[in-house]
């Protein structure tokens, strides 16, 4: 055990190296720089303030500083946000992206599950035929657009929510079923064929014929067996959701993470772009571990499995 | 057990991520003469000599007051310097500074200005608004490190003197003084600050009429009355809240009264609501010390023959763009300078006269010794963005119409395309220039020499450069107007750029009374205050 989490400590290390020195040289390699606009500063200027904050450095000299910021985790101010450092940007925008992503995610497996679960029970009845359309819908229907339209009928029109911010509960409704429509979607889907093929083993018909209750086959053979494939998906999902969504902040003006992500590569926010892909790889691995772990768990082949886990990073 | 256990768990995270009731709704009642403005983007420092942001600059305003300021109409009035006198060869300004104070209640002085100004000009300090200075005498040599920053000329006298030299007699210096890169900073505060500047902005000591009061990183910002402010019984409002929203939404929250104003110069009205609020008669358009142009590279085939240009220039129809596809009641322009700002007297040319630009076409044709065949097509770039798409959509056809050129759109991100353009790597470009302030050398220096760095077109003229160098010492103001008159008419006759329309500022307000919206694009709340019977 103490082997697996060491070389998994070593492998989360070279990650984040391999992040940080990609993002490092795509940022230096597209056009552009933090200081250039279309009004635009005179020359003088604008190389001053280049020398000023490093710019005009060797590259290898760049990197190495960019190495040591990740390591001691002190990426310095932002460069567009000269009163600010990106350590406090994430302390600040991550806790809001964090409680409404959770919201989103807590909605989207719970009523994915439910109902990916009643239709796998009612096969090719008409609630599994409507429960398909509607997956169908949340799936090709960006959420930006479910969103906009949210807001325009239920917030403006109605009046029945509040139009945008965050603070309340109430202001947390609109943006959550909006982030949680697609993976709602995808796991209701998932849940239903992971279940319809549990469904069907020899086990399950046993246990009826053992006399089992349905609610106990449900919830001692059925669900935990189901829910495997869904933990490999879930860990790639939590880490993008926990992080924010860039436009779904933006239409309902959320101060979180996610608008930081895209503005600061339109900004050339190098500090800003760096900060936030070593904080976005760790949040990667930690959720993808997480539920790899509770798939460990949740998997009753127990010690073959053991070995599929350290395996895979 | 687990299932349901789980299950549980899930409806109380659901119910418990937020049940917390809304701050912002307490106390709006104890404050009414509170107002909401929607802003765009959050600002990226406070310190006065570091901000370059249109939206910084209203905060700024708000935050900090300078020599000089502008009122209602537009004109120069005191306001830290009570008076000035200016000496006979225009150079020196010697302002008298009246008694004030900081908003910690320690007294302003004439050393706070000096020490701001030496501040943005030392060879150290990541000010990227310096050259603004660059009148003042050795400005330019103290931020290139060849002279100390002691022989810049600024020099507080005493605590109510400040002597300021230039290197010649500027007459647009006042209208500099009322602008933000002129503030001054206490000197005490700014002397502590590490050496990049900016930090925490509430303990920045400030002495305009409102001062911070709380700042959500990309929520809101928020300035209170400042009771330090010397003019501060002329103050009404309690508190500004600047929320930053997206277009879009802040539209959708001016409707249902969560904002009282909403558009430029903070934001935007969405470009499709335009229209409509327009037909409304809700629509508030104002003038804006702006123009949108198409620079041309003239060092690039065929666009260096002069002619060519020109047809380019004459085949566009800009009052049907004006009218169809930007909608927002914007003139023509035939000038690069606002006609406001006042020295145009007629259009250069005749807009969308299709007859002439092909006459053009034809000569320029004929200069070059090749016929239409052989014009390979031309590229038309420009940053994506909705409006800049449906404009140059609405060219490419004009120009395939009136001459049979073939026209190439090229989007790209913003700023991959300055540095396109820094590298002389386009043919023709979508731009604007705004003012910094409101006087016509502004615009026209944009174009002053080839490598200035707002150039980008390889253009220069010798009797171009001369007129404005003349224009900066001349003070008689017809002299002076007709200097800059002139050198218009050269830059136009030679089009290493096309205008196409100069800016409005477009926005919704509800109830206020007295905000003085600067044709600069900034926001004056000063002397404002919301007059509830105007409330619909």
């Amino acid at each position: 055990m103490i082997v697996v989490a060491i070389k998994k400590l070593i492998s989360v290390i070279l990650t984040i190296f391999i992040v940080t020195t990609v993002t490092f040289l795509m940022m230096k390699a597209i056009p552009g720089d933090p200081f250039s606009e279309e009004q635009a500063l005179p020359k003088e200027i604008h190389q001053a303030l280049r020398e000023h904050y490093g710019l005009e450095a060797p590259l290898s000299e760049q990197y190495l500083k960019y190495l040591s910021s990740v390591a001691t985790w002190n990426f310095g101010p932002s460069f567009k946000h000269k009163d600010r450092t990106v350590n406090r940007i994430i302390r600040e925008g991550f806790p809001i992206s964090l409680v409404l992503g959770v919201e989103s995610l807590a909605l989207a497996v719970g009523a994915g599950i439910l109902g990916g679960a009643i239709s796998a029970l009612n096969r090719n009845r008409w609630i599994d035929q409507t429960t398909l359309i509607i997956c169908t819908l949340g799936v090709s229907i960006p959420n930006f657009a479910i969103a906009t339209i949210l807001q325009y009928l239920l917030a403006f029109k109605l009046e029945l929510l509040p139009i945008a911010r965050w603070g309340s509960f109430e202001q947390s409704i609109l943006p959550a079923i909006s982030l949680a429509m697609l993976p709602m979607a995808f796991t209701a889907r998932l849940v239903r064929a992971s279940m319809c093929k549990v469904l069907e083993e020899p086990y399950i018909k046993l246990a009826k014929a053992k006399g089992l209750s349905d609610w106990d086959i449900m919830f001692r053979h059925v669900l935990k067996n189901a829910l495997l494939p869904l933990c490999g998906y879930l860990g790639q999902l939590t880490a993008n959701i926990l992080v924010g969504s860039f436009v779904i902040e933006k239409i309902f003006a959320i101060p979180g993470l996610g608008q930081w992500f895209v503005t600061s590569v339109m900004n050339r926010d190098y500090t800003a772009i760096l900060g936030l892909s070593v904080f976005y790889s760790i949040i990667l691995i930690g959720s993808v571990t997480f539920f790899d772990l509770i798939g460990f768990f949740l998997d009753p082949r127990g010690k073959s499995s053991r070995l599929s886990v350290s395996n895979s990073v | 057990m687990t299932i349901r256990f789980l299950f549980t768990l899930w409806l109380v995270l659901i119910l418990a991520t937020g049940c917390n009731p809304d701050p912002r709704d307490l106390g709006s009642d104890n404050f009414p003469q509170t107002v909401s403005v929607s802003l765009s983007g959050d600002l990226e420092a406070f310190d006065p000599r570091l901000v370059r942001s249109s939206y910084a600059v209203t905060l700024e305003h708000m935050l900090f007051e300078g020599l000089m300021r502008k009122n209602y109409a537009g004109r120069i009035l005191p306001a830290i310097a009570e008076s000035f006198v200016v000496s006979e060869d225009g150079c020196t300004y010697t302002f008298t500074l009246r008694s004030s104070v900081w908003s910690d209640g320690t007294p302003l002085t004439a050393h706070d200005f000096e020490y701001a100004w030496k501040s943005v000009l030392s060879p150290h300090f990541p000010a990227p608004n310096a050259y603004q200075l660059y009148v003042l005498k050795n400005g330019r040599a103290a931020k290139s490190g060849e002279v100390p920053l002691d022989d810049v000329g600024v020099k507080a006298l005493d605590d109510h003197t400040l002597e300021v030299v230039l290197t010649t007699p500027t007459p647009y210096f006042l209208e500099l003084t009322t602008t933000h890169f002129y503030s001054p900073v206490n000197r005490l505060w700014a002397s502590e600050l590490s050496e990049m500047g900016g930090g925490d902005p509430f303990s920045m000591l400030t002495n305009g009429p409102f001062m911070l009061s709380s700042w959500k990183l990309g929520d809101e910002i928020s300035v209170v009355k400042n009771p330090r402010y010397w003019d501060n019984a002329h103050v009404r409002l309690d508190r500004v809240n600047f929320v930053i929203t997206d277009d879009s939404t802040a539209l959708q929250m001016f409707q249902r009264g969560k904002l009282d104003w909403v558009g430029s110069p903070l934001g935007f009205i969405p470009s499709d609501a335009v229209t409509t609020l327009k037909e409304q008669k809700k629509l508030i358009i104002t003038p804006a010390d702006g123009t949108h142009f198409f620079r041309v590279n003239t060092g690039s085939f065929p666009l260096n023959n002069v002619n060519i240009r020109k047809a380019l220039a004459y085949a566009i129809d800009r009052k049907s763009i004006v009218n169809h596809v930007t909608q927002a009641g914007q003139p023509a322009a035939t000038g690069l300078v606002p006609k406001h700002l006042g020295i145009q007297e007629r259009p250069y040319f005749e807009d969308g006269n299709t007859p002439e630009a092909w006459s053009h076409f034809q000569e320029g044709l004929k200069e070059l010794a090749i016929s239409k065949d052989d014009i390979p097509p031309i590229t038309l770039c420009y940053a994506q963005q909705e409006r800049s798409h449906k404009i140059a959509q609405a060219v490419q056809h004009q120009w395939e119409k009136a001459l049979g050129i073939k026209v190439i759109l090229e989007t790209c991100e913003r700023s991959v395309l300055i540095d396109k353009l820094s590298h002389n790597n386009y043919q023709i470009s979508m731009g604007s220039w705004f003012g910094d302030i409101a006087d016509p050398i502004n615009f026209l220096e944009v174009f002053k020499y080839k490598d200035t760095s707002t150039n980008h077109t390889l253009w220069e003229n010798e009797e171009y450069i001369s007129l404005l160098d003349n224009s900066s010492i001349e003070t008689d103001p017809i002299v002076r107007r007709e200097l800059l008159s002139k050198a218009e008419g050269i830059i136009i006759s030679e089009m290493p750029l096309i205008p196409i329309y100069h800016a409005t500022f477009n926005h919704l307000s509800r109830g206020l009374v007295g905000v003085y919206f600067s044709s600069l694009g900034y926001l004056d709340f000063t002397y404002a205050f919301k007059d509830f019977s105007k409330e619909e």
